[in-house]
């Protein structure tokens, strides 16, 4: 057995997940190895050793000689190297390090050369994780970071440490900071609840979350297609209706003044309204939810914003640089486990959902080519756009009605095999180059329920394929594994426990929302410090006004940190108080009288 | 009683309407300092009210317009509430007479703590409470208008215990008043004989106004017709509406166009020199009314001259007879149809009469129009006022009730009976038959029935209510606490059931509310004393609906011994 087999067994036992990932990962460039004069194994990249050429180990010492081990703080090594420095730590008395090293090929190295079992009780590696990823995996806030600086590793990966230091601190602004964030919600469409997750979200996170709630107008905007079927009135009336949302959020945005603007996919933000809402000075972020090879409206808006987040990478990214966007960040999609959770004995109404097989969602063209294979099941589809009068329609379930999100749960609760096949428009069956993974993955697994999903690119890098989730790549495997798991109740349990566990822990919205502030802050922190400074505490202000000494100063000091204060804060507060009126509270309440005659 | 506070933040009418009251306080506590708080666009009018002693302007009007900039304007004007009230309550007023709705004026009393309020307030803890009998009355009477027969200005007197009977309205004049406006009158070419007529054709609501054309045509008939002379009055805001009435009419010399032309002074020495007032329901009104110029009132929208009408002998009001006047409280009518229910010509015809006889009366030719009500002020018999119809329309159950509630309120809020129900009965019957066509009369008498029936149920309720705040009280001694909720659910669902009863039928529903509105004055947790009050309110509430259901009756019986009489009086007249 080699060192790094046997060092991948002792891995194996303590970081599966790092693991998989260095077997998956495809060397690009190897590490050259060298031997220090004292007979070590020693890396070199970039041209430069990453350890003394001579006695790796001394110079290790000497380098860790001067570092201040603080109590109650955790030690972060930035920069692996083949761990000499790692040693003289651990010789100094130093336990529980978090190690950062960005490159799996010199984790590889440092694999094949040093034997890894005598850290592993004291050294988490963290290995090629992406900066905005790495204080989650470090296990503590980076306010806690007690830094050791590997220097020859830090120079060698300048970028990413540079990186990572932003993001350090943008963790830790965020930790103390609370935003102001405008989230604007499109009209209607599979996107809209995405919208409200993530300002629930945002708001779980600390922040001060409003929403230019679009979808309120949408009996309006869907009423423009019965006035006229002439279609160039009909675009203008759409144009005109654009515009006034244009002008809603423009108002909303001026009143709420945002610290930042985040607009999901489909909202109805023209790029005239884009322009107008950069003369406020508030960056603009974009979460494009969509397959980017469907729907290509990305290509007038993208370059438009100031961070552009997306569901897919890769070829994206390439088309993202042609068209000049300047940042741009891969934001998978997520759960949100406050809708999508376990029902258990509770849901009344579940038995009308059970199936052996049951699916949720749109009739797009390869589920209406394929799901007619699959009638010889006990199949209850749920969704929207079916054709009621075709070999499937008699298995829709809903007639083709809307479905709240509550039933949605229902259904992922009660299906005993919930497929989820991702759409395709020009596919009969499923695509195989498909990358992105739809919400449905995360939601039903959320909700502890069994999937079969088919292959995406994407997914490995989320859920243990084969362990938390289980794929096919046509109908035919799909059948197999139906006909499998309708007889293995226990894996299937197991299985999906695994998935929800592991989504939960990496997969909600609230993680997606923390990775896109962390993203942003560390791109313009100062900008946002300054921001979150300049914006004095409303309550302050009125303090200072009113004198700090005077008693409506003292009564006002019972409102410091009360988000978004204002007159009506402190009336709210009268209502709900009970007893007799202080004589603060009725001089409030006179006001509030006198407000209101003036308004 | 050392100090009273009047607070009047509302309306220059109410300033008006409460003089009678002041006067009766004055006359109660010769020796007291009255001081009267006002907000700052009274101020100046607030100094011609007889009997205070002082007046306190509370002045927001300094903040208007002062939004923006860097300064939280809620801090200041806090700021300047918390001084201002401060320097008021340090005169440690004995009693707050509160003639105004506004919870901010409840707010100002709490915040006062006096020894004794009359009118809206709140306890403690914020909640309404009406404290007088009349101020409850006032506080359900904007939702029952259609029964009300009472002026403010006497509900406003009775809240200071004093008989209204005999009294008017009344503003101060001074004798250099009328050197204020000898320069006004040469710069305008008003002689000391004309015959002046003023117009005060705005009003602080738009909707409320006789249309600007109705008042051009009238001024040309008084102008050609009457050889008068007009006098626009106003405030400056008002110039354009004067503007276009001076402009639609024939004779422009002949109007003279004061509006903003006038400081108090001017305009309190002005309107005397006027023979008649033609006025939507305003302020300049009732500073007319207070004055002694005839009035030729025009009541629309909201306007109700049964509350707000002028309170002196004399003058005629015009009003709208359509299903829907008066607005409800609280209504913005968006199709303000009642002002076309007056037209130029029947106004003009009563002055004209008037002018010739003194007499409003109704021109014997012209048939009752059914969408108009024509009224004449006149004191009854116990020098109070009365609201006399000119038009003989069909007697409505309405009229009955509201005609009962005259004799009813002022024995039963001050814990009466009535003396001789039968006269009262007979009383009422008798002004019926004056002034309503009563030939209805038997439809109505089914109705007039049912409503007697709900009195029952009222009166039912109430010995229930009774029952069971005895047996409340019973229990309050022993220790079965569940016994106890029991019965404080039973006596929800009574005050349930009177509620209900008050709400399906509106003209017993003031008895039901004031039922409420005592309810709302209950204070503090003791169980004992919440009971013993509730027992006092059912007390009450059966006595009200005995003694208004005894008044039904004998108007049930006298009426067709009444309409015999009146048989008989026209087939001896038509011999």
């Amino acid at each position: 057995m080699s060192l790094f087999e046997k060092n991948l067994n002792v891995l194996q036992t303590v970081n599966p997940d790092l693991v998989r990932r260095l077997e998956d990962w495809v060397s690009e460039e190897a590490v050259e190895v060298l031997l220090a004069k004292d007979g070590s194994p020693i890396p070199k990249a970039d041209g430069a050793c990453l350890h003394s050429a001579y006695h790796p180990r001394d110079e290790a010492e000497k380098s860790v000689a001067q570092f201040e081990v603080i109590p109650g703080k955790s030690t972060v090594v930035y920069g692996l190297g083949f761990a000499y420095h790692l040693q003289a730590l651990l010789n100094k008395g130093v336990d529980d390090i978090c190690v950062i090293e960005p490159s799996f090929a010199m984790f590889h190295a440092f694999m094949n050369h040093v034997e890894i079992e005598p850290f592993l009780s004291k050294v988490r590696f963290v290995v090629g994780m992406v900066p905005e990823k790495v204080p989650t995996a470090c296990g503590t806030p980076p306010s806690q970071w007690n830094i050791f600086n590997h220097k020859a590793s830090v120079r060698i990966n300048s970028a990413y440490f540079e990186c990572l230091t932003r993001t350090v601190s943008a963790t830790e602004f965020l930790a103390v900071s609370s935003l102001r964030i405008l989230v604007v919600n499109p009209i209607y469409g599979g996107s809209l609840p995405t919208a409200h997750y993530c300002a629930e979200a945002l708001e779980n996170l600390g922040h001060t979350v409003e929403s230019v709630r679009c979808e309120d107008f949408s009996d309006g905007f869907h009423a423009i297609k019965n006035i006229t079927s002439d279609k160039t009135n009909r675009q203008v009336l759409d144009g005109l209706f654009i515009n006034l949302m244009g002008q809603a959020i423009l108002a909303k945005s001026a009143e709420f003044n945002p610290d930042l603007i985040l607009v999901m996919a489909q909202a109805p933000v023209s790029p005239e309204t884009i322009g107008s809402l950069k003369k406020l000075n508030i960056p603009l972020a974009f979460w494009f939810v969509e397959d980017f090879r469907t729907l290509t409206y990305w290509k007038e808006v993208a370059p438009l914003y100031d961070h552009f987040f997306t569901i897919q990478r890769g070829e994206f990214f390439e088309e993202l640089d042609k068209i000049g966007v300047s940042d741009y960040h891969y934001l998978p999609q997520a759960c949100h486990p406050p809708v999508h959770k376990p029902l258990g004995e509770s849901a009344g109404d579940c038995d009308r959902y059970k199936a052996d097989l049951s699916f949720m969602g749109a009739a797009y063209f390869n589920r209406r080519q394929s799901f007619p294979q699959l009638v010889d099941y006990d199949f209850k589809i749920w969704g929207t756009e079916w054709n009621l009068n075709t070999d499937i329609g008699k298995y829709v379930q809903n007639a083709n009605k809307r479905l709240s999100s509550e039933e949605i749960v229902k259904i992922y609760n009660s299906g005993t095999i919930n497929l989820n096949l991702h759409s395709s428009t020009c596919h009969s069956e499923l695509n195989p180059e498909g990358d992105f993974v739809n919400p449905r993955t995360f939601e039903i697994s959320a909700c502890g329920g069994f999937q079969l999903i088919d292959h995406r690119s994407e997914l490995a890098g989320m859920l243990n394929v084969g362990d938390e989730i289980e794929t096919f790549r046509s109908i035919s495997e799909l059948k197999e594994k139906i006909d499998y798991y309708l007889q293995h109740e226990e894996e299937r349990n197991r299985m999906a426990q695994r998935a929800r566990k592991r989504v939960l822990a990496e997969h909600t919205i609230e993680h997606r929302m923390s990775d896109m502030l962390t993203h942003i802050v560390s791109r313009r922190l100062e900008q946002m410090t300054e921001r979150v400074a300049k914006r004095r505490d409303p309550v302050e202000i009125a303090i200072s006004q009113a004198g700090k000494e005077s008693e409506l100063g003292v009564f006002l000091e019972g409102f410091r940190g009360t988000p978004d204060f204002s007159l009506n804060t402190v009336l709210n507060s009268i209502e709900k108080g009970q007893g007799d009126l202080s004589k603060n509270e009725i001089l409030f309440l006179m006001l509030d009288q006198v407000t209101t005659q003036k308004s | 009683m050392k100090n009273i506070l009047v607070l009047t933040l509302t309306r220059i009418g109410d300033l008006i309407q409460g003089t009678p009251l002041i006067a009766g306080l004055r006359a109660k506590h010769p020796n007291a300092k009255i001081t009267q708080m006002v907000s700052t666009d009274f101020a100046e009018f607030a100094e011609r009210i007889p009997g205070v002693d002082e007046t306190i302007v509370l002045n927001l009007r300094q903040f208007q317009g002062m939004e923006g900039g860097q300064r939280i304007l809620w801090v200041d004007v806090y700021q300047y509430l918390e001084q201002f009230m401060e320097e008021v309550k340090s005169r440690k007023f004995d009693l707050v007479v509160n003639l105004s709705h506004s919870k901010l004026s409840a707010f100002i009393n709490l915040y006062l703590n006096p020894k004794e309020t009359i009118g809206f307030a709140c306890n403690k803890e914020g909640d309404r409470m009406a404290l007088h009998p009349w101020m409850q009355y006032f506080g359900v009477e904007p939702f029952n208008r259609a029964y009300n027969p009472f002026n403010l200005v006497e509900i406003f007197a009775r809240c200071g215990d004093m008989d209204p009977a005999g009294e008017t309205v009344r503003i101060e004049t001074r004798p250099d008043d009328r050197a204020s406006i000898s320069e006004l009158m040469t710069e305008h070419g008003i002689q000391s004989d004309d015959f002046l007529i003023g117009i005060q054709a705005g009003s602080s609501l738009e909707g409320r106004r006789w249309p600007a054309s109705y008042f051009a045509e009238l001024i040309d008939s008084l102008t050609e017709k009457l050889g008068a002379k007009i006098i626009l009055f106003g405030v400056a805001g008002e110039s354009e509406l004067a503007g276009t009435i001076r402009d639609s009419v024939k004779n422009k010399e002949q109007v003279v166009d004061l509006t903003g032309k006038t400081n108090i002074t001017q305009l309190t020495a002005m309107l005397p020199q006027c023979q008649y007032l033609v006025t939507n329901d305003t302020g300049t009104m009732h500073i007319a009314a207070a004055l002694g110029v005839k009035i030729v009132g025009l009541f629309f929208a909201h306007a109700h001259p049964y509350e707000t009408g002028p309170y002196a002998p004399g003058h005629l009001i015009f009003q709208s007879r359509i299903s829907c006047a008066p607005c409800s409280y609280g209504v913005a009518c968006n199709n303000i149809v009642c002002i076309h229910s007056v037209q130029p010509k029947q106004v003009l015809a009563m002055m004209a009469e008037h002018k010739q006889t003194g007499k409003w009366e109704w021109p014997t030719n012209w048939d009752t129009p059914a969408d108009m009500n024509l009224v004449k002020t006149e004191w009854d018999q116990e020098k109070r006022l009365r609201l006399i119809p000119l038009l003989k329309h069909p007697l409505e159950l309405a009229d009955i009730f509201k005609e009962a509630y005259f004799h009813f309120w002022p024995m039963v809020l001050d814990g009466k009976k009535l003396g001789n129900p039968k006269a009262t009965g007979e009383q009422i019957v008798r002004f019926m038959t004056e002034h309503y066509d009563c030939g209805v009369w038997e439809k109505i008498q089914p109705a007039l029935k049912r409503k007697k029936e709900e009195l029952e149920r009222l009166i039912h309720h109430s010995i229930k209510g009774i029952k069971t705040g005895f047996t409340v009280l019973k229990s309050l001694s022993g220790k079965k606490s569940h016994a106890l909720q029991k019965l404080i659910d039973e006596i929800e669902n009574i005050d349930e059931e009177i509620k209900n009863i008050g709400l399906a039928h509106p003209e017993i529903k003031p008895i039901a509310e004031i039922f409420s509105k005592r309810k709302e004055n209950f204070q503090g947790n003791d169980p004992l004393i919440l009971t013993k009050s509730t027992i006092q309110c059912y007390q009450r509430l059966e006595a009200e609906s005995r003694e208004l259901l005894r008044v039904l009756e004998n108007i049930e019986q006298t009426f067709p011994q009444a309409l015999q009489n009146e048989e008989a009086k026209t087939t001896l007249a038509n011999c």
